[in-house]
């Protein structure tokens, strides 16, 4: 039975019919950091060395799937901007049925890359983020942002900052190619394990300060990219086994007059945010919003202590953040 | 017998400049480019219009101190007369402001060249620490508070204010600083009498003489390409090298414009050297060594006279119709 279905298929496919359906192509990327669960500020062990991480961000570009026999489908306009404390992506509809692999580059093609972010709609992974996923003055995108702490005095605790921030199309870097898949219906997610201590493997962290380049650091973080670290497939991932127990608040005072929360909620559910003075007021507030994300504190406070509410049926959590000019 | 000396030059350059790829001479690309301002009420009208107010405008700086044109002033040919620009709480940029002279024309950015387009180039002083220090994002949100912001948008774009309003309008309003009427500019529209005879002699020294068409040449006399012009032996700032990590691009930077260079020192990428006198001594002396020097930097000998006519000529380049044109400003 199984093959006559192959043979059908292989009919109309030579006779130019096609037999595929417009399918959702999903993206789940679990975050580790050497196996264990990635969290903003946390401190891992890299090589005996203690670690945290203030920021986490990565472009993803050029996904190319393979499918249906080993027909391959280009997605050019699909762009990802992963950020650390987030999981879930859409990469957009394709006529396909059966995934069997797919591959990837890190960071951004050439052409849009010198585009600027002028060009793209609020919203699109290439337009202007908070914190900035790119910096004017080289025309380009941050493919990459990895910023945290180092321990330099081997006490444990994280001392030195370090920010590693790819920029330049030298760094675009091929993740190929995942295959061996076999994934189907109407949605097709595929699952990844992220590990984002692969990235920092062999780098002098304590040296590091902050590159923002193409140098030597950022071509270490390229060259450690490919399809047996960093990414990994794991198909058995889908958002809700990715929904935590706990719910991870971290803010980004890259810009202290206006911070980014990055969030991650012990939800699977959509949450109201709110942002409160200490007075009570609201000075900002978003309905309806993806239960893990990056929420930019888009308007000028005074300085002074906020409260951020997330809000469901389910959770009620509260962070406090300083504003500070 | 001078007029037709004079003459027989004249057509010499004239060659000399079609040779460098000028599409009329005596009419600079800039000019053909000008944009029909007198269309009053048109999108273009009011993309200007918002750009250029913008332009002077402080809330694009997070402290609401300085604007594009702290650093870009009009009578300066839209540089700022100091060595290094200073940015909000009196931080110090790194690099000697650039003219806006028919920056419209220019195809890359930043002086080495890194940018690709003016709009992206909008960004770069809204970002960096040194200079705004802020978020294009609340930017936008400035500009979108104010109501006459927000209605010339809507006539120049149809668009609420958005980052490529912000951008393009700026661009918009800098593609129309155009300078196209120096002395040297009516010269060559015919006007012999516009160059005194020492200017004249000193362009004969630009354009036979000595190699500065090798890096200065077209309308807006720039090739529009990047060199190391020797200017020292070892560099504290890496030029393009620092986007690109090349060595062979460390220390090299953008051919500037020479329009309006008279009134647009300190002059180099640093602002190390005071008057175009010391620039031209600093090209007789051939320029420190340096691995990436540019071949075109070559020593060469110049009586005092002579160097006195060179500059005399490159005085000649300033259009004093550009740095006083009240269609640049804004008056409050």
């Amino acid at each position: 039975m199984k093959a006559k279905h192959l043979l059908l298929s292989a009919i109309l496919t030579g006779a130019g019919f096609t037999a595929q359906a417009q399918t959702t192509i999903d993206l789940v990327l679990n975050h580790q950091f050497e196996g264990a669960s990635f969290q903003y500020g946390t401190v891992y062990d890299l090589n005996g060395t203690a670690v945290s991480l203030s920021r986490a961000q990565y472009y993803m570009s050029g996904f190319e799937l393979t499918h249906d026999g080993g027909q391959t489908t280009s997605m050019p306009d699909a762009y990802v901007l992963a950020s650390g404390n987030v999981s879930s992506y859409s990469l957009g509809m394709e006529n396909i049925t059966s995934l069997e692999g797919f591959s990837f580059d890190l960071g951004v093609d050439a052409v849009r890359n010198g585009m600027g972010t002028q060009s793209w709609s609020a919203g699109h992974p290439l337009a202007a983020q908070s914190p900035s996923m790119d910096w004017s003055w080289p025309g380009g995108y941050f493919f990459w942002v990895l910023d945290g702490d180092v321990d330099t005095d081997m006490d444990g605790t994280p001392d030195q900052p370090f920010s590693l921030r790819g920029l330049g199309n030298v760094l675009l870097t091929d993740v190929n190619q995942f295959t061996g898949m076999s994934l189907s219906g109407s949605t097709i997610t595929i699952g990844m394990d992220v590990n984002i201590a692969d990235w920092l493997q062999t780098i002098d962290l304590a040296s590091v300060f902050s590159q923002h380049d193409a140098g030597s650091n950022n071509q270490l973080i390229s060259s450690n990219t490919n399809d047996e670290t960093v990414f990994t497939l794991n198909a058995s991932l889908n958002t809700e086994e990715l929904t935590l127990e706990e719910s991870n608040i971290y803010a980004d005072y890259q810009m202290a007059y206006a911070p980014t929360i990055y969030y991650d909620l012990a939800t699977a559910n959509n949450v109201d945010i709110t942002v409160v003075d200490m007075t009570g007021a609201i000075v900002l507030e978003a309905s309806k919003q993806n239960p893990e994300g990056n929420y930019f504190i888009r308007k000028e406070l005074p300085d002074g202590t906020y409260l951020i509410n997330f809000t469901n049926g389910e959770i009620n959590k509260q962070f406090r953040f300083v504003i500070k000019n | 017998m001078k007029a037709v000396v004079y003459f027989g030059f004249f057509v010499g350059v004239a060659l000399l400049l079609m040779r460098c790829g000028s599409a009329a001479m005596s009419e600079p690309i800039g000019a053909t480019n000008r944009p029909l301002m007198s269309e009053v009420d048109s999108t273009e009208f009011y993309r200007v219009k918002l750009g250029k107010h913008l332009f002077y405008d402080p809330i694009l700086s997070r402290d609401s101190t300085i604007s594009c044109a702290t650093c870009h002033v009009q009578e300066l040919a839209f540089t700022d007369g100091l060595p290094k620009s200073v940015g909000i709480r009196n931080r110090m940029v790194t690099r000697n402001s650039p003219t806006l002279t028919n920056v419209g024309n220019r195809t890359m950015f930043l002086l080495d060249g890194v940018n690709p387009s003016l709009e992206s180039q909008v960004g770069v002083p809204i970002q960096e620490h040194n200079e705004f220090d802020f978020h294009v994002l609340l930017v936008i949100d400035r500009i979108a508070n104010n109501p006459t912001y927000a209605g010339w948008a809507r006539k120049g774009y149809n668009s609420e204010v958005t980052e490529f309003v912000l951008k393009n309008s700026i661009a918009s309003f800098e593609r129309t600083l155009i300078s196209d009427n120096s002395p040297y500019d009516k010269f060559i529209d015919g006007n012999y009498a516009a160059l005194d005879n020492g200017q004249k002699k000193g362009m004969e020294l630009f354009f036979e003489t000595l190699n500065c068409t090798e890096c200065h040449s077209g309308p807006d006399f720039t090739e529009e390409r990047l060199t190391n012009n020797g200017l020292y032996e070892v560099y504290a700032d890496s030029g393009r090298m620092r986007l690109t990590e090349t060595e062979a691009d460390r220390a090299i930077f953008k051919v500037p414009t020479l329009r309006n260079i008279a009134v647009t020192g300190p002059y180099m990428h640093d602002g190390s050297i005071e008057t175009l006198e010391e620039v031209i001594k600093h090209y007789e002396s051939g320029g420190h060594p340096h691995p990436g020097k540019g071949k075109e930097i070559v020593p060469f000998e110049l009586t005092s006279e002579e160097r006195s006519n060179l500059v005399r000529f490159l005085e000649a380049l300033t259009d004093n119709d550009f740095l006083t044109n009240p269609a640049f400003r804004v008056d409050y």
